[in-house]
């Protein structure tokens, strides 16, 4: 089915496990002028599962109600973010040989490969939600736009989303209940890509974290196009959590705490830190040693860019059976781009650095409004650039009866 | 992709594969439902309420205009399913036994019921709706009277009074009270042809626009006329010497101390100019001058001079009446 051309309003929701904020933005000159936005806490999310269908459904209306209160706009589609171990990914690749005597390649032939690419079917009780291009391939040479060129053997490539069948129909009714379309499904970790790494870092090839509450989804970017993407189900509530059970103080103790004196790295001078929970030192106020802290915490943190770090070489592996891919400087010169909620904690990017001995930094999304350049948000922000960037350009449509007819023999 | 291709292209593989399942072709969207819960319903709500409202706004800017072209709307509905108005004196009784004269009574045709209406010479012009609800409205222009006539068709028979329009018609003055009636001054002298709404009238082509414009530019003098009389009026020819309208005074409309007129002399060729000129001069001055010792007088405004044949100039003398009384 063709993807209709952009509309001038566009909405997005990015639902989280900790939080779903939506977004409302107005296209001038292809590029978005933010009209409203809204965020709340999501209810009936775990690790990126649903578990209250009902709690989540008021949850998102009423970040809809939101926006379009704010706007004083009326939404009519959404674009939806998919994340979490309910988007599973797959390499698929359709092929032709080229038919003409010259071996010319023509835009029917790469027409066909497409074709037969997107005839695979998904595994059983699984839609497909979105094919991202991957590299093209002629005679197994890596070419960008292959129409013209000489060959035998035609190859395109996709990254291929698909999600269970249930899931998806339970996230369009949900949005439907409010007499909304879902316009698309967006990739979460590609819609954080876009809203903090550049086109240079895409071509050179850049690996993109994004570590929310609940889950952790990452992409990688290799010669501009996506090589793969994944997701663990592990975040930083996970954090908290660790440090709830560690100090035997209650989860919002426990997440005031890591906020004002967490770390992803654990140094020796931490140990001879005393910090009080209130700061007054009164009755009721508890102490604790920062060391403890941040270990607790530096070792979950690095564990998880650990767990990232391997599903990508697996990810990798499965791509490229037989070879012996190492995640290097070499394969991705820009480094790894870290952000997402959990990415706000202290020496975050040192820990990444540390772990996939890459160069890291922290994401903060380009937006026009300053409130939201920060890195939790780089996910809604990224579902706007994305939305944007994916869209297919303005059929134009001939004109007077002559150019139709013209069009349809194509004379 | 073009039609010729489609039909024509060769097909290298015959079997593509099973279809793509994407989530558009397996899940359609329907957004048609009834919003869920309280925020989807407000919601609803919140995006019908700007059509509703204007929907609302253009009824009552229709309403209000409809109240206002609705002109009778501010009369009280005779009969129920009759709305009447007039500018004279007709009664709605009358009106509505014209309306139901007829075997479908109010469900006539209304061109029928206005050319019933405007049948009776009191009636200039009758305009006749039927409104949505099947009801009658009805607005008369009435004819004006000027003067009146009193008919007797037979020796036996009894005295009509008839009232004269401005255009010379009469009618039967439906509706007209007594107070009214009287004041009109009354038309004497005349010859007529026809009885009832066919009467004519010699010479009240005349007498007719003469007392009009009195009654409307010089409503003083009209007051204090009680007869206009045709005897010396000759009608088509009032261009002829001696066709006068002779007018009679009301007797108690005169201080007693001294002479009375009792009667105005016009000339029917040059009423306008004499008219114009008996409403600048001071008569009752005239009547106090010394040497006017005669109990009562005419004033004659038909001598003309005549030194310019093409404007003749009205030049009024005071003549002392006759002995015998004037009629």
């Amino acid at each position: 089915m063709t993807p209709k051309p952009l509309p001038s309003l566009i909405a997005v929701i990015d639902i989280g496990t900790h939080k779903t904020a939506s977004l409302l933005g107005q296209i001038i000159d292809g590029k978005a002028r933010m009209l409203s936005f809204s965020e709340r806490r999501t209810d009936g999310v775990v690790k990126g599962t649903v578990t209250d269908l009902e709690k989540l459904t008021q949850c998102v209306h009423e970040v809809v109600n939101d926006i379009e209160r704010g706007s004083g706009r009326a939404v009519d589609h959404v674009y939806l973010s998919l994340s979490g171990p309910a988007a599973e990914g797959e390499r698929v690749k359709g092929f032709v040989a080229v038919p003409a005597h010259d071996g010319k390649v023509t835009a029917k032939d790469v027409a066909d490969a497409i074709a037969s690419a997107k005839r695979l079917e998904p595994p059983s009780g699984r839609a497909t939600i979105l094919y991202m291009r991957q590299p093209t391939m002629l005679d197994n040479r890596p070419v960008s736009n292959p129409v013209g060129m000489a060959g035998k053997r035609l190859e395109v490539n996709f990254w291929r989303v698909t999600m269970e069948e249930g899931n998806m129909r339970m996230r369009v009714g949900m949005v439907n209940g409010m007499s909304i379309r879902v316009r698309d499904f967006i990739l979460a970790s590609h819609a954080a890509a876009c809203a903090t790494a550049s086109d240079a870092d895409k071509q050179g090839g850049v690996l993109v974290i994004d570590m929310g509450a609940g889950t952790t989804d990452w992409i990688l970017y290799y010669k501009e196009h996506i090589l793969c993407a994944g997701s663990i189900p592990v975040g930083g509530e996970h954090l908290t959590n660790d440090l709830s059970v560690a100090l035997r103080i209650s989860r919002e103790t426990a997440e005031d705490l890591k906020l004002r004196f967490g770390s992803a790295m654990h140094r020796d001078t931490d140990v001879n830190q005393t910090i009080w929970k209130d700061g007054d030192k009164g009755v009721g106020d508890q102490q604790f040693n920062r060391g403890t802290i941040t270990q607790v915490l530096s070792l979950r943190y690095q564990e998880t860019i650990e767990f990232v770090r391997k599903d990508v070489l697996r990810r990798l592996e499965a791509i490229f059976p037989g070879h012996a891919v190492k995640l290097d400087q070499n394969m991705i010169p820009s480094g790894v781009i870290l952000t997402g909620g959990s990415a706000s904690l202290a020496d975050a990017a040192e820990a990444v650095q540390l772990v996939t001995g890459l160069s890291a930094r922290v994401g903060v999304p380009n937006f026009e409004n300053e409130s939201l350049r920060k890195p939790e948000y780089a996910g809604v922000v990224g579902l706007m650039t994305a939305a944007i960037t994916d869209a297919p350009p303005p059929v134009r449509r001939p004109r007077g009866f002559l150019a139709q007819l013209k069009e349809l023999f194509r004379l | 992709m073009g039609l010729f291709d489609n039909l024509f292209r060769k097909r290298r593989d015959a079997f593509m594969g099973p279809a793509d399942r994407d989530w558009r072709a397996l899940v359609p969207q329907d957004v048609n439902r009834v919003p869920e819960g309280e925020i989807g319903r407000k919601r609803a709500v919140r995006s019908k309420l700007p059509t509703v409202l204007a929907v609302i706004f253009f009824a009552a800017v229709v309403g209000v205009l409809w109240w206002a072209v609705d002109e009778s709307a501010t009369s009280a509905p005779a009969g129920g399913a009759l709305r009447f108005k007039t500018d004279g004196f007709l009664p709605a009784d009358f009106v509505k036994k014209i309306v139901a004269n007829g075997p479908d009574g109010f469900g006539r045709d209304v061109r029928v019921i206005k050319a019933d209406l405007e049948s009776d010479n009191q009636v200039v012009a009758a305009d006749v709706r039927r409104r949505n609800d099947g009801s009658l409205e009805i607005s008369l222009r009435e004819r004006l009277a000027v003067a009146r006539i009193t008919t007797q068709s037979g020796k036996s028979a009894p005295i009509q009074v008839r009232l004269v329009a401005s255009d010379g018609q009469t009618f039967a003055g439906t509706g007209y009270p007594e107070q009214a009636v009287r004041s009109l001054p009354e038309i004497q002298d005349y010859r007529a042809t026809g009885s009832d709404d066919k009467m004519l009238i010699e010479g009240v082509e005349i007498a007719a626009p003469f007392l009009l414009v009195v009654r409307t530019q010089y409503p003083n003098l009209y007051k204090q006329w009680s007869a206009v009389s045709l005897r010396d009026c000759f009608g088509a020819q009032e261009d002829s010497p001696g066709s006068n309208l002779r007018v009679t005074v009301r007797p108690g409309t005169q201080p007693m101390d001294r002479p009375a007129l009792v009667e105005i002399v016009f000339s029917t060729a040059n009423w306008r100019n004499e008219l114009a000129l008996l409403g600048r001069i001071n008569v009752d001055e005239l009547l106090r001058r010394p040497g006017t010792t005669a109990q009562a007088y005419v004033l004659k405004m038909s001598i003309q001079n005549r030194t310019n044949a093409s404007s003749p100039v009205p030049e009024p003398r005071l003549v002392p009446a006759p002995a015998a009384p004037i009629r």
